[in-house]
């Protein structure tokens, strides 16, 4: 079994009747990229900052690293990039590199010259930062979150601001890392379609709470064409259509989720199904991906119920 | 010194290198070194002072006379008066900056600790201060030597430096009070604010005699504002001063570690 890298417990952050973060619970193993998804205000930053030590929890435990973030010692294996890059002004993109290896206490000078040359900031290396396209100063905010080649990553919005080539760029980083070097990388991100290519596991988050875990198979399956099927046993048409030889995913709702060759060939689902004396009450070829998905899980867990946020 | 706050330390010099603080600051010494030299050279003639007019009528009401020792206390008084500004501006630099530029979330979750973080920009505040009154207190002798002053011996030169140093670190202690108001507020803002309430403060509480009591009050009343025959502000003044900068510092340490860092 895995050890978790990340690991959050019932953790909740409340400031006053407001719950930023309502008993989170979630687990990232070693080589994992779990995403966090959700709306402006769903509480991904405020989970990423407890995550960090920034905020203190109002309940629950976090561990990183192997180690509990309150009193943490091991900040050395984590790299982080919150919110919107920053940088010093006055510095220029060598200097606040050379800050960064200064604070994380490392001795080769060289880490600044490879992170330069990793996240190409060679032709910039000399200009101040207050002078960096959102793109490139964003490109130093990673370059500072890696400079120590951490173990673990949480990164919050880290393609934000950088053009196509850039996305592309980070993702491939991001998916080299994990694969190759086994970082863990936790990380927020609104581009829906991007958490679809780089995550593992997607976590959506909305007011406060974590309303669903979908590991890859599941995210693929949320983000491929499919035929969704309805029926009055939903478990029964399931057992058929498996014995049909297709695959099934059935999904909370008694939803059935059929991929592959049904894609093709719907009306062999219907066929079959009817055969097995379980016909189908809504047979559909659906195009859902995950903004979709990730659209009607926040819908339906929107009450108007004058709860926390 | 502990790894950390080497690191630390490094890590400061390197931002206060390119800093137009660092330079803005040095210059102002200067510019105030001029003017206690000016000051001295209209006291040096009254007849010359009187025929700059208001000046010359300021100069006199400074109380100073023309000699070394006077010039000492005149400078001691810049430190006070002038430190509490330039001295509360670096504290409110060091510590405001990381909020304005956004840069504070990037100290909080490293293997150098928050502690040594502050501890660092404390420590370089009181270096950074120490050399600007050193600098001052180098051109002013030159100054001095220039005017040719009368009343040189070594010990006015060892009371007169003495005092100055005093009054520079007693002035550093207080400044701490601002680094704490520049983290509080996350900003510039609430310790700008907070400096000037404290300066006009000590000044009205100095007014009515009361200043002892009051410690932004007290470096002043240690150079010598109050004049050379009151006496200098007791044991309990100073030891005022001493625990709201310990106090300051402490907080601002125990505030980077323990505050919700959300913005």
């Amino acid at each position: 079994m895995t050890r978790p890298l990340i690991s959050v417990q019932g953790a909740s952050k409340r400031y006053g009747a407001l719950a930023a973060v309502d008993d989170v619970t979630l687990q990232v193993n070693v080589g994992e990229v779990y995403a966090l998804l959700g709306l402006n205000g769903a509480g991904k930053t405020t989970l990423i900052r407890m995550l960090l030590g920034m905020v203190r929890p109002t309940a629950g435990r976090l561990e990183v690293a192997g180690h509990p973030v309150a009193g943490q010692s091991e900040w050395g294996q984590v790299g982080y990039l919150v919110e919107t890059p920053s940088a010093y002004p006055d510095l220029t993109v060598r200097e606040n590199l050379e800050v960064a290896r200064r604070l994380r206490r490392l001795p080769e000078r060289s880490v600044v010259d490879e992170a330069v040359a990793r996240f190409g900031l060679g032709q910039y290396e000399g200009s101040k930062a207050r002078t960096l396209s959102l793109g490139n100063a964003q490109r130093l905010g990673l370059a500072k979150a890696m400079l120590h080649r951490p173990r673990v990553l949480v990164l919050d919005e880290p393609v934000n601001g950088l053009d196509p080539a850039g996305v592309v760029e980070i993702r491939e980083l991001l998916i080299g890392l994990a694969r190759e070097d086994g970082v863990t990388v936790l990380l927020s991100s609104h581009l829906l379609s991007e958490v679809a290519r780089v995550a593992t596991r997607v976590g959506i988050l909305h007011r406060g709470r974590l309303i669903e875990e979908m590991d890859s198979t599941t995210l693929e399956a949320s983000t491929r064409t499919r035929v969704e099927v309805e029926s009055r046993h939903a478990t029964r048409a399931a057992d058929i259509l498996r014995g049909a030889g297709f695959v099934v995913h059935l999904v909370a709702g008694g939803t059935v989720v059929l991929e592959g060759r049904a894609v093709q060939h719907p009306d062999e689902v219907a066929t079959v199904l009817v055969n097995g004396g379980e016909p189908p009450t809504r047979l559909a070829v659906v195009d859902e991906d995950l903004e979709a998905h990730f659209m009607r899980l926040v819908a339906e867990h929107s009450p108007t119920d004058g709860g926390d946020r | 010194m502990s790894a950390g706050l080497r690191a630390a330390l490094g890590a400061e010099l390197i931002k206060v290198r390119r800093a137009v603080m660092l330079w803005a600051t040095l210059v102002a010494f200067v510019v105030a070194s001029c003017v206690g030299a000016f000051f001295m050279f209209v006291l040096q003639d009254p007849v010359r002072a009187r025929s700059l007019g208001l000046l010359g009528t300021k100069a006199q009401l400074s109380g100073g006379t023309a000699d070394w020792p006077g010039y000492f206390s005149l400078v001691a008084q810049m430190v006070a008066v002038g430190g509490m500004l330039l001295f509360g501006m670096i504290l409110i630099w060091l510590f405001g900056r990381e909020f304005a530029d956004r840069t504070a979330k990037d100290l909080l979750a490293l293997p150098t600790s928050r502690a040594a973080v502050v501890v660092a920009k404390l420590v370089l505040a009181l270096l950074w201060s120490l050399l600007l009154t050193v600098e001052l207190v180098v051109i002013s002798l030159a100054f001095g030597a220039v005017l040719g002053l009368d009343g040189w011996s070594i010990q006015v030169l060892a009371h007169g430096v003495g005092v100055i140093l005093a009054t520079a670190f007693l002035t550093v202690l207080l400044a701490s009070t601002y680094g704490l108001a520049a983290s509080w507020g996350r900003g510039y803002l609430a310790a700008v604010a907070t400096l000037f309430v404290t300066a006009i403060t000590a000044q009205i509480v100095s007014a009515v005699g009361y200043g002892a009591w009051f410690p932004w009050a007290v470096p002043s009343l240690m150079s010598g504002v109050a004049g050379p025959d009151q006496a200098s502000p007791g044991a309990g003044a100073v030891a005022s001063v001493v625990v709201v900068g310990l106090v300051a510092c402490t907080a601002t340490v125990l505030w980077w570690e323990r505050a919700d860092h959300d913005r």
